[in-house]
C-alpha cells in the first residue's frame, strides 16, 4: 500500500509543480521569476512539500502563502514549522468557505489555490465529495467576485475516491443553491445516474462539473489529471487545471 | 534578530537557563516514556474540539473563545509534561471556565461584548456573581437539556446538582481553583524538592482531572449545542460521543438529546 506522502510528492512533482509553472508563465507572463502568487493550499502537518516546491520554482515566496488544516495540533504543527505566511483553518475548509463571516473570505483572492482534500482526514460517510464539490464552487464564485485584476488562476482539487455512493440529485440542488445572474441551467451528467458507486465514473462527473461552471462562471480551463492507485477500490485523484477569465 | 548565545547570557539569567534546560529535558523524556499512551488517547481525547470548532463557526463567541480552549488545554499538557503540576491545573481551570463562558456568550452576545469590552456589568447585575453567568451554577442548571441530562443521571454522576458526589463540575472547578489560590496540598514546590520534577503520582492526578475537564467539556456543548451535534456527521457525532464524551455518560446524553 503506497505511503500517502508518497503519493502526494508524486503529484506535487508530476502534476501539481508542473501546472502551477504554466499557470505562472500564462497568468503573469510580466514577470520571469519572483511572481508572488498568492497561495491558498490544503495541505498536511508532516508533508507540505509544495510549498518549498512553489518558492524553489520562483513561482511564490513565503509572505504569499496561506496554509490551511482543519484539525488543531496539525495546525499548530504547521504554524510551528513557519513554512507558510499564516496558518488558516481548524475547521473544515468546504464548510468554512461557505460561511460568509468567516476569517477566510477576507484573504481571496488567490493566484494559485490547492485544495488537497485527500491531506485533510477524509471522512468515510456518504457526502463528502458532494460537500467538497460545494466547496470548489463556493471557491470558484469567491475567486471570480473578488478577483480584482487578475486574469485567472490556478486550482488543483485532490481528493479521495472511493466506492462510496455519490449522490447526483444533491450535488445538482448545491450547483442551484450558488444562483448566478444569467444562469438558470443545472449542471447535466450522461446518462441521468442518481447514484454512482464506480470511481472512474466519479472522475468524470467532477471534471464534467468543472467544465460546466466554466460556463456559469464565465471561465476557460483545460483540465490535466492524475490518479494514483491508495489501496484497493480507494485512489487519490488530482485534477489540476488554468482558469482563465472570459 | 541577535545570534542566542548562552555564554553571552548574564548571570542569573545563564543559571536559569542551564538549569532549566535539563530539568525541562529530564522531565519531558520522563513523563513521555512512562505515559506515552495515556498522552496519547488524552490528545485524541483534546482533539474532539476541532469537531465542536468546525460545527459553531457563525457563532461570534466560538470564534473568540475556542483558541483560547484548545491552548489551555495544549499548554496544560506541556506544564504536566515538564513537571509543572499546579500550573498545569489552572490551565484546566481556565479552560473549563471558557468552555462555560462560551455557552453563556453565545446566548448573550450583549453581555459578550460588555465582556469584551472589559465591563464586569455582571457584578452590578448579580450580587455575589463570581462570574459572567451570575452566582453559583444556577443559570446552567436552568437550561433544560441539561436539567434533563441531570435527571437522567444517577446522583453521584450529576453535573451540576446532586448530593454526595454529584455537582460533578462545581466540585471539579473547586479543587482546580486550590491551584489558582495555593491552597494547601496544591502547591507547586515541594519541602525536599523546588525544581520542577516528574512525579508519578501528580502526573496521574493531573491525567485524570483533564481526562474529566475534556469530558465535561463535550458533555456541556452537547447539551448547549444540541442542535449543532444533531446536525454533524456520523464520523464526528461518533468522535464526539465516543472519544470526547467517552462511555461513561455516552448514553445518557443520547437519551437526553434524541440521539
Amino acid at each position: 500500500m503506497p505511503d500517502i506522502n508518497a503519493i502526494k510528492d508524486d503529484l506535487i512533482n508530476l502534476l501539481w509543480l508542473r501546472i502551477a509553472k504554466e499557470g505562472g508563465k500564462q497568468l503573469i507572463p510580466r514577470l520571469r521569476t519572483n511572481k508572488k502568487m498568492k497561495t491558498l493550499t490544503l495541505t498536511n502537518d508532516t508533508n507540505y512539500n509544495e510549498i518549498p516546491g512553489l518558492i524553489s520554482s520562483q513561482l511564490t515566496q513565503k509572505p504569499h502563502v496561506y496554509a490551511w488544516n482543519h484539525e488543531y495540533f496539525k495546525f499548530i504543527r504547521l504554524e510551528t514549522e513557519g513554512m507558510a505566511y499564516k496558518v488558516l483553518g481548524t475547521t473544515r475548509y468546504e464548510d468554512s468557505v461557505n460561511e460568509s463571516s468567516g476569517e477566510l473570505l477576507e484573504h481571496f483572492p488567490f493566484d494559485l489555490v490547492n485544495l488537497d482534500f485527500s491531506s485533510q482526514d477524509p471522512e468515510s460517510e456518504n457526502g463528502r465529495l458532494e460537500r467538497e464539490i460545494n466547496g470548489i464552487e463556493a471557491t470558484i464564485k469567491l475567486q471570480k467576485e473578488r478577483r480584482d485584476a487578475k486574469k485567472g488562476y490556478v486550482l488543483i482539487y485532490t481528493t479521495l475516491i472511493n466506492s462510496k455512493e455519490l449522490d447526483c440529485p444533491v450535488l445538482t440542488q448545491n450547483c442551484r443553491n450558488f444562483s448566478v445572474s444569467g444562469w438558470t441551467q443545472d449542471i447535466q451528467f450522461n446518462g441521468n445516474p442518481t447514484v454512482v458507486t464506480d470511481c472512474s465514473k466519479k472522475v468524470e462527473i467532477i471534471e464534467s462539473i468543472l467544465n460546466q461552471l466554466s460556463e456559469k462562471y464565465g471561465y476557460d480551463i483545460e483540465i490535466e489529471k492524475m490518479e494514483l492507485e491508495q489501496e484497493e477500490g480507494k485512489r487519490i485523484c488530482s485534477i489540476a487545471g488554468i482558469i482563465k477569465y472570459r | 534578530m541577535s545570534k542566542f548565545k548562552v555564554e553571552d547570557l548574564p548571570e542569573f539569567l545563564k543559571r536559569i537557563h542551564e538549569s532549566q534546560v535539563i530539568w525541562r529535558n529530564a522531565n519531558w523524556k520522563k513523563t513521555l516514556s512512562e505515559h506515552n499512551s495515556e498522552i496519547e488517547e488524552l490528545l485524541k481525547k483534546i482533539n474532539v474540539l476541532s469537531k465542536w470548532r468546525n460545527k459553531l463557526q457563525s457563532s461570534e463567541a466560538a470564534k473568540k473563545l475556542f483558541p483560547e480552549i484548545f491552548i489551555d488545554a495544549f499548554s496544560s499538557v506541556h506544564f504536566a509534561c515538564f513537571g509543572f503540576y499546579k500550573y498545569a491545573n489552572m490551565c484546566l481551570r481556565s479552560q473549563l471556565e471558557t468552555t462555560l463562558r462560551l455557552v453563556f456568550f453565545s446566548k448573550h452576545p450583549i453581555e459578550f461584548q460588555w465582556w469584551l469590552d472589559g465591563k464586569a456589568i455582571y457584578r452590578d447585575i448579580y450580587s455575589q456573581a463570581n462570574d459572567v453567568w451570575g452566582p453559583s451554577y444556577i443559570y446552567f442548571q436552568k437550561l433544560e437539556n441539561i436539567n434533563k441530562f441531570d435527571s437522567l443521571c444517577e446522583e453521584s454522576k450529576k453535573l451540576f446538582g446532586g448530593g454526595n458526589g454529584g455537582k460533578r463540575i462545581r466540585n471539579l472547578y473547586s479543587t482546580l481553583s486550590q491551584s489558582i489560590h495555593s491552597g494547601a496540598g496544591h502547591f507547586q514546590s515541594r519541602p525536599d524538592r523546588y525544581t520542577p520534577d516528574y512525579s508519578i503520582k501528580e502526573f496521574k492526578r493531573w491525567n485524570s482531572r483533564c481526562v474529566e475537564v475534556q469530558t465535561y467539556i463535550n458533555i456541556i456543548l452537547a447539551l448547549t449545542f444540541s442542535d449543532e451535534i444533531k446536525d454533524m456527521t456520523p464520523t464526528a457525532r461518533n468522535t464526539v460521543l465516543n472519544l470526547g464524551i467517552g462511555d461513561e455518560y455516552k448514553n445518557i446524553i443520547k437519551q437526553t438529546l434524541e440521539l
